[in-house]
C-alpha cells in the first residue's frame, strides 16, 4: 500500500513536471522585406504575416526551454533553445509567429508541426517528421519533409517539394512544380500548370492538372501508379512509358506511336505543350475531367 | 569524355542522366575530376561530426580511397588549411563522404552493363575487383544506417532511421528490378536514366540518416 502511495505521488510529480509550461510574448522591430529564421524542435510553429514592420511570437514553451528573439536589421531570429541535457523528451514549445507579410521566411523543425498562412515572401520549410501545412502567396517555396505529410497551397507560385515516406499535396492556381518522395504520395492540382517535375519510387502520383501553353511535365515513378486528369480541350503531345505497368488512355487522346505495350504516344489538339510519363510497374491512367 | 564536360555534368542539375555511366567511369579514373566532384557535390558541406565513428569498412577500401584524398589534397583548388586551423579534418571527412558516394554510383551503374552483368544485388560477392567495392561501399552504407538506429548509450531504436531503413530497402529493391531489366533488355537510355536517378535517391537516404543522427 505504501509503495503505491509512493508511485502515486511520484506519478503526479512527473505529471506536473510534463505540464510545466511557461507563456511567452515577445516583440521586436523588422523590417517589411527582411529575412526571419525561425527554428523549433518539437511542438509547434505557426506563422502568420501581418501589416506591421514587427516580428511577434506568442505561445507556451516547456519551462527548461528559452525563447530567443533576436533582429540584427536585416534578419530577424526565432529560436527556442532546449537544454542540453539529454532528456528533453517532455519539452516542447508551441508558439505563434507573427511577421511582416513581404519576409522571406526560412522555418526549420524536427517534429514540430508547421502551419503558415498570409505570407508574400520566399518560404523555406525543412522538418523531419512534423507536418508541413501551408496557404501563402509566396512566389517561391521550397519544402523538405523525411516523414511528415506536406500540405500546400498557393496562388502563383515555383514550388518544390521533397519527402521521404511523407505525402505531398499541391493546389496552386498557377505555377511550376518540382516534387519528389519515395514511398510517400503526391497529388497536384493546378489551374495553370507551367511546368512540373514529379518523381517517386513507390509512391503514387496523382495530376488533376490544366497544362499552359508550352508547359513541359515529367512524371516518372518506378512502381507508384501516375493518373493524370486533363481538361478535353487540352493541346499537348503525351508519351507514356511502363515497363511491367498498364497504360489508359481515357482522356480520348489519338495514338501518334509506339508499340501500344509498353510505350504509347498520344496527341491531344496540336500538341502546344509536352507530358512524359514513365514508371516500371507502375500503372498508368490518363483521365478526362 | 572530356574533363571540361563531366564537370559541366557536375555543375548542373538538370545535366542529362544518361551520360552518368560515361561520367562515373571519368571519375573513376581521373583524381582531378574527383576532386572538382568532391568540391562541388553537396555532401561536402557536411561536418565531421555527421559520420559515424564506429563504422570498419573492408581492409582494402580504405587505402583505394585514402589514395585519392592525398591526390585531392596536392590539386586542392582555394582552401588554405592553414587559416582554417580544425577544418582541414573536417574538409578531409567531407570528401571521403563524396568520393564514397560518387563511387557507389558509378560502380552501382557500372555492374549492370559490364560483361558479368549481375543478376542481383546478391551477386557483388563475386569475387571481381568493382564487385567487391560496391558490397563494401554498400555494406558501409547499411551500417551508417544501423549505428544511426541506436541512439548513444541507450540502445533505443530510433523510429524515425528505421523508417528510413526500410525506404532504403525499398528503393534497393527497385535498383535491383531496374538492373535485371537492363541485363535482359539492354542499355535503354530512359531504364539507364532511372537507374541512375534510383542511385541518387539511396545516397540521399543515407544523408538523411546523418542529418538525424545529427539533429
Amino acid at each position: 500500500m505504501k509503495l503505491i502511495r509512493i508511485l502515486s505521488c511520484l506519478a503526479l510529480i512527473a505529471a506536473v513536471a510534463v505540464q510545466a509550461e511557461k507563456d511567452v510574448n515577445e516583440r521586436v522591430s523588422a523590417p517589411r522585406d527582411g529575412e526571419v529564421e525561425i527554428e523549433n524542435i518539437v511542438g509547434s510553429i505557426r506563422v502568420e504575416g501581418w501589416s506591421e514592420n514587427a516580428v511577434e511570437v506568442k505561445g507556451t514553451i516547456g519551462e527548461n526551454l528559452e525563447l530567443r528573439l533576436e533582429n540584427d536589421g536585416r534578419r530577424t531570429i526565432v529560436l527556442v533553445k532546449y537544454p542540453e541535457r539529454r532528456d528533453t523528451r517532455h519539452q516542447h514549445a508551441d508558439i505563434v509567429v507573427r511577421l511582416p507579410v513581404a519576409s522571406e521566411v526560412r522555418i526549420e523543425t524536427v517534429s514540430a508541426d508547421i502551419e503558415a498562412s498570409s505570407i508574400s515572401g520566399p518560404v523555406q520549410v525543412e522538418s523531419v517528421s512534423g507536418g508541413v501545412e501551408l496557404d501563402i502567396q509566396s512566389k517561391d517555396v521550397d519544402v523538405e519533409s523525411i516523414s511528415g505529410d506536406i500540405e500546400l497551397r498557393a496562388t502563383k507560385a515555383q514550388i518544390q517539394a521533397e519527402a521521404v515516406s511523407g505525402d505531398v499535396e499541391i493546389h496552386v492556381q498557377e505555377g511550376n512544380i518540382d516534387v519528389e518522395t519515395v514511398s510517400g504520395d503526391i497529388a497536384v492540382v493546378s489551374g495553370k500548370l507551367t511546368g512540373g517535375d514529379a518523381q517517386s519510387v513507390s509512391g503514387d502520383l496523382d495530376f488533376d492538372v490544366t497544362l499552359a501553353k508550352g508547359c513541359r511535365l515529367d512524371i516518372e515513378s518506378h512502381s507508384g501508379d501516375v493518373d493524370l486528369t486533363l481538361p478535353p480541350e487540352t493541346s499537348a503531345e503525351i508519351d507514356l512509358e511502363a515497363y511491367s505497368g498498364s497504360m489508359r488512355n481515357r482522356v480520348g487522346a489519338l495514338q501518334t506511336g509506339g508499340d501500344g505495350r509498353r510505350e504509347l504516344d498520344l496527341i491531344m489538339g496540336s500538341g502546344d505543350s509536352r507530358v512524359e510519363i514513365t514508371t516500371f510497374s507502375g500503372d498508368i491512367e490518363l483521365r478526362a475531367k | 569524355m572530356s574533363c571540361e564536360n563531366v564537370r559541366r555534368w557536375l555543375e548542373f542539375d538538370d545535366a542529362d542522366e544518361t551520360d552518368a555511366l560515361r561520367v562515373g567511369e571519368h571519375l573513376e579514373r581521373c583524381v582531378d575530376c574527383q576532386a572538382f566532384a568532391a568540391m562541388s557535390d553537396p555532401a561536402t558541406s557536411l561536418p565531421a561530426t555527421s559520420l559515424p565513428d564506429d563504422i570498419s569498412p573492408p581492409a582494402d577500401l580504405w587505402p583505394q580511397i585514402e589514395a585519392k584524398i592525398q591526390a585531392e589534397r596536392v590539386v586542392g583548388p582555394t582552401f588554405d588549411a592553414s587559416k582554417h586551423p580544425g577544418r582541414d579534418w573536417q574538409q578531409a571527412a567531407s570528401i571521403l563522404t563524396a568520393v564514397a558516394a560518387i563511387i557507389f554510383l558509378a560502380v552501382v551503374i557500372r555492374s549492370t552493363v559490364a560483361p558479368v552483368a549481375t543478376e542481383s544485388m546478391a551477386r557483388f560477392d563475386e569475387p571481381n575487383v568493382e564487385s567487391e567495392l560496391a558490397a563494401a561501399i554498400e555494406q558501409e552504407c547499411r551500417g551508417v544506417m544501423r549505428e544511426l538506429s541506436l541512439a548513444p548509450g541507450l540502445g533505443v531504436v530510433d523510429p524515425r532511421t528505421v523508417a528510413l531503413e526500410a525506404e532504403a530497402r525499398e528503393v534497393e529493391l527497385a535498383i535491383a528490378d531496374t538492373r535485371l531489366a537492363i541485363e535482359r533488355d539492354g542499355e535503354e537510355p530512359k531504364m539507364m536514366a532511372s537507374l541512375a536517378r534510383l542511385c541518387r535517391v539511396r545516397l540521399r537516404l543515407t544523408e538523411h540518416a546523418q542529418e538525424l543522427a545529427r539533429s
